[in-house]
């Protein structure tokens, strides 16, 4: 792999900040890729700088905003989207390939809504609870949600199955991460069910 | 492990009766649940189900110390168990010819949101918690149990709580489709009138 193009900034921890940038749309697609095949990323926060969202796509052509939100949906890292006030109307299909989205308004498409001076705070808060979490877990969480739906009942359970033996095979040399879990929550000294 | 009662309404009622584990769902649980289930399919006086749990929580999911990684259980239990688990969770829960009808307080986590989903009508108490924390115990929703709550909750409020394990309250758990009504105090009397009703006006 080539070297990183993450700006310092823009990369911290595990989770990276994506921009959305009007001037940028071709390194953006070249960044989503290096970003797929990146381990080193476990989260991913899209925004765009300013009070809207998704003024990058309405200066972008058809063909190219799809190419982005294919793009996007083909990430094995969960993506936070931070929307402050008003979405321009292309971006709604950008939403779709969010997995959680953080605005000011409450609207159908958003997650969770807070006002827009404790915004930025949440969404990093969240994204940094996500990033402190098994990757792999994570991963395999996002996939299996948007997968469910599409599944047939009658198939669901072998899906299941299968993905235990993946995650199993993912995990060998290991120590397993959900055998202390359990350990720490039977001992008393975890609750994961309360959210921690 | 359940307590069973019958009105005389023709409403079954179904409690979680594990209060020292808040109602998790061990192998013992889960066979009654199975038994439960396939009495009622066949049962023409039974006219709805009402699920709730006893001591404060609806369930607290499945019961860890039974069926996970430190299961002390012999290895013929545990495989009937998860049989009898995805039989009623799978198959059962979605086959039943009468409406189920759920009361939740408290937890009500993970492996208990299967029976949530089966249901018509859900009425929470306000500061019921609910949440699917699998993630973080370290492993993946099972695809069944996402799968059932899919079908009734929005797809943002599944992926936030299956990526996160933040358990969420009522009001939010509504908000989402998951809770049809939330109230201040005893859900299962609310839960009740509603199965009531709907024994008289819409037989199944």
């Amino acid at each position: 792999m080539s070297a990183s193009p993450y700006a310092p900034d823009d990369l911290v921890a595990v989770v990276l900040t994506i921009r959305l940038n009007v001037n940028a749309m071709n390194k953006l697609m070249a960044l989503l890729s290096f970003v797929q095949a990146d381990e080193n990323v476990n989260v991913i926060v899209l925004r765009e700088e300013g009070e809207q969202f998704g003024v990058s796509l309405g200066a972008t052509d058809t063909e190219g905003s799809h190419q982005l939100v294919q793009r996007l949906r083909d990430l094995p890292q969960p993506i936070v989207a931070m929307v402050p006030g008003h979405i321009h109307d292309q971006a709604l299909a950008v939403l779709q390939a969010c997995d959680i989205v953080l605005a000011t308004g409450q609207d159908n498409w958003s997650t969770l809504s807070f006002p827009a001076s404790e915004l930025e705070e949440q969404t990093y808060k969240l994204a940094r609870e996500l990033a402190s979490k098994d990757p792999l877990i994570l991963r395999f969480t996002k996939k299996t949600v948007r997968q469910v739906a599409s599944i047939a009942w009658d198939d669901i359970l072998s899906f299941t199955t299968a993905q235990q033996a993946e995650i199993k095979s993912l995990q060998a040399g290991r120590p397993s991460p959900r055998a202390l879990a359990i350990e720490s929550f039977l001992a008393g000294k975890s609750k994961p069910g309360a959210g921690a | 492990m359940l307590k069973i009662e019958d009105t005389a309404d023709g409403i079954r009622c179904i409690g979680l009766n594990r209060p020292d584990k808040r109602n998790a769902i061990g192998v013992e649980m889960t066979l009654a649940l199975e038994d439960v289930l396939l009495k009622t399919k066949a049962d023409l006086m039974v006219k709805a189900i009402v699920f709730h749990g006893l001591g404060g929580h609806f369930c607290a999911g499945m019961d860890m110390k039974d069926f996970f990684d430190s299961s002390t259980r012999p290895p013929d239990v545990l495989q009937r168990a998860r049989a009898a688990t995805e039989h009623w969770r799978i198959e059962l829960l979605r086959q039943m010819p009468q409406k189920i009808f759920t009361a939740i307080e408290g937890y009500c986590l993970g492996g208990g949101l299967p029976i949530v989903a089966a249901s018509t009508a859900v009425v929470a108490q306000r500061d019921a918690k609910l949440g699917l924390p699998e993630i973080n115990f370290g492993f993946v929703a099972g695809g069944q149990i996402l799968k059932a709550v899919g079908e009734v909750m929005s797809p943002r409020g599944l992926a936030y709580a299956t990526l996160t394990g933040r358990p969420f309250d009522a009001a939010q758990a509504q908000r989402w489709g998951l809770v049809t009504q939330v109230v201040e105090s005893d859900p299962l009397q609310q839960t009740l009138a509603i199965a009531k009703v709907s024994c008289i006006k819409a037989p199944k």
